[in-house]
């Protein structure tokens, strides 16, 4: 770091022009990070993981999968999400009872769309690349490229004091928590859920 | 943290049809049979048959769409009232399709879901043993390549002008530099996307309701509109003029094209369904959603309950790039 002066002359530079334009344009600084931010900061974090050379080779995977899944736990509001897939099963039940589904609904998750891409990770890009806000929902927009096709992906995300936490994951169109909650619906009782949920959750372990 | 295709199968999003394919012989001839007798039940059903439309879409967004015609009927109406314990944000819904014929759908479900575990699965498996991966996907993007006409038709039905420049381009750079659409430089060099378009979202595009919900066999996940958008799509399929006049030849095509895309991506369709409460309502809902995403160009504008006073700063592969 030393080293390089200059580079850091540059980049003092560029901040304190960065600075003087957030002050001259008078944006307010913004009280929680941008969605985007978010965003960009959890896949660059995961993507960090995924391409460490420690973990590259196979008995490391499920190490891998603990760290990346523990990043993405920081970014998703599980207990929103199981909200909106329960629907209305929700609202009549005890407060251990909502606890206890979402613990399964977030295993669920984890293992549906997390364990699957991070095991599934082989090099694939990924792009954040816009982001709509209005009041305290954001919609991020980000694309996987894998094997030339790009995926599309929106994170629908809702704020919680200073943090944007994801409430719910469209690919291609497709919402997930939509998706589980039609399901759910055809169900009317909870305990046929939560049973399936755990059968699911605790059947069988992805394959390492 | 996404990734692969086959993830986009997973979970709520399993809306890779399970479609079964027999074996190459005289089972062939059979298929080819049963081809036939869809388009012959298809081509007849009166596209006004399609009636009232379940549409709207709409995830609870004061975004009216402009395109959405059909579709635009409010929501509410059916149970989501109020569950969502007060907080409306989460109360985002789209509306389902209707699907009165559930039973006889969930029949043909579970005969393709037979049909990918003792047909497709197996032969995808063993073709996927015999050609590496590159070649898999090398024959996919020919394939694909082949639906160009039906793309650049649908395109211009629905006045999207440069998306028809992009799929005549495409045609032209992969036919030539892509070797006959083996390869795909039209998008690794050119950035130019595949243009996902075809009658279904023309129909769509023109204001023409969905209809009911069909599960056909083999074909899996369709609509009413859908089905006669598939029925005039194969007409404008150029697999479907390899050989003029052999239909059987026009089957075989198809069925090498379902096991080629099956080998590509064979945990989908078992993880679609181990991680589903109900598979066939997760299919009927993800099928739903894809399609009216799709006809609806939906996720150019962002989509949702944010569209409105959005800049169009992202716009996504499938309509225009």
């Amino acid at each position: 770091m030393r080293r390089h002066g200059k580079g850091l002359t540059l980049a003092t530079l560029i901040f304190l022009a960065a600075v003087g334009w957030q002050v001259a344009g008078g944006v307010a600084p913004a009280a929680a990070a941008e969605p985007l931010t978010e965003l960009r900061a959890m896949v660059d974090r995961i993507m960090e993981i995924l391409n460490d050379e420690k973990y590259q080779p196979p008995e490391m995977h499920a190490e891998r999968r603990r760290l990346a899944i523990a990043v993405g736990n920081n970014y998703f509001d599980y207990r929103a999400m199981s909200q909106s897939a329960l629907a209305r099963l929700w609202r009549d039940r005890t407060e251990a009872e909502r606890q206890r589904f979402v613990a399964l609904f977030t295993r669920l998750v984890e293992q549906v769309y997390i364990i699957k891409a991070i095991d599934a990770y082989e090099g694939q890009e990924i792009l954040v690349k816009d982001q709509r806000v209005q009041g305290d929902r954001a919609e991020v927009y980000s694309v996987v490229i894998n094997n030339g096709k790009e995926i599309p992906i929106i994170y629908k995300l809702n704020r919680q004091e200073d943090r944007w936490l994801i409430y719910d994951v469209l690919i291609e169109g497709v919402s997930l928590i939509a998706n589980y909650r039609r399901q759910f619906q055809s169900s009317k009782s909870f305990e046929a859920v939560i049973d399936w949920l755990e059968r699911t959750v605790n059947g069988t372990r992805p394959p390492e | 943290m996404e990734t692969r295709g086959s993830f986009g199968g997973a979970g709520g999003s399993g809306r890779r049809p399970d479609r079964g394919r027999r074996s190459p012989g005289r089972a062939f001839v059979n298929v080819a049979v049963a081809w036939l007798a869809v388009l012959a039940l298809l081509v007849p059903a009166p596209v006004a048959g399609s009636g009232p439309d379940p549409g709207a879409d709409r995830q609870a967004g004061p975004a009216a769409d402009d395109r959405d015609n059909g579709m635009a009927e409010e929501t509410g109406s059916l149970e989501e009232t109020d569950w969502s314990g007060g907080e409306e944000w989460l109360s985002e819904e789209h509306a389902s399709i209707a699907d009165p014929l559930e039973p006889m759908n969930r029949f043909f479900f579970a005969v393709n879901d037979r049909l990918y575990f003792w047909v497709l699965k197996p032969v995808s498996r063993a073709y996927g043993r015999i050609l590496p991966e590159d070649v898999r996907i090398g024959v996919g993007n020919c394939f694909d390549n082949l639906q160009a006409p039906l793309r650049l038709i649908n395109a211009l039905l629905q006045g999207k002008v440069k998306g028809a420049t992009i799929v005549l381009a495409r045609f032209v750079i992969n036919s030539t530099l892509g070797v006959a659409g083996f390869g795909d430089p039209a998008k690794t060099e050119f950035n130019l996307a595949t243009q996902a378009e075809d009658f279904g979202q023309t129909l769509g595009h023109y204001g023409v309701g969905e209809g009911v919900y069909l599960c056909w066999p083999l074909l899996g996940p369709s609509s009413i509109r859908d089905s006669c958008g598939t029925a005039l799509d194969s007409f404008f399929n150029l697999t479907s003029h390899v050989v003029p006049d052999k239909p059987a030849v026009a089957v075989g095509l198809y069925t090498g094209q379902r096991i080629n895309q099956t080998s590509l991506s064979l945990e989908d369709y078992e993880l679609f369904r181990k991680y589903s409460f109900d598979p066939y309502v997760a299919m009927r809902e993800a099928y739903v959603q894809y399609r009216r995403n799709q006809t609806l160009d939906k996720a150019a504008k962002g989509g949702s309950f944010l569209s409105e006073g959005a800049e169009p700063g992202y716009i996504p592969s499938r309509t225009l790039n």
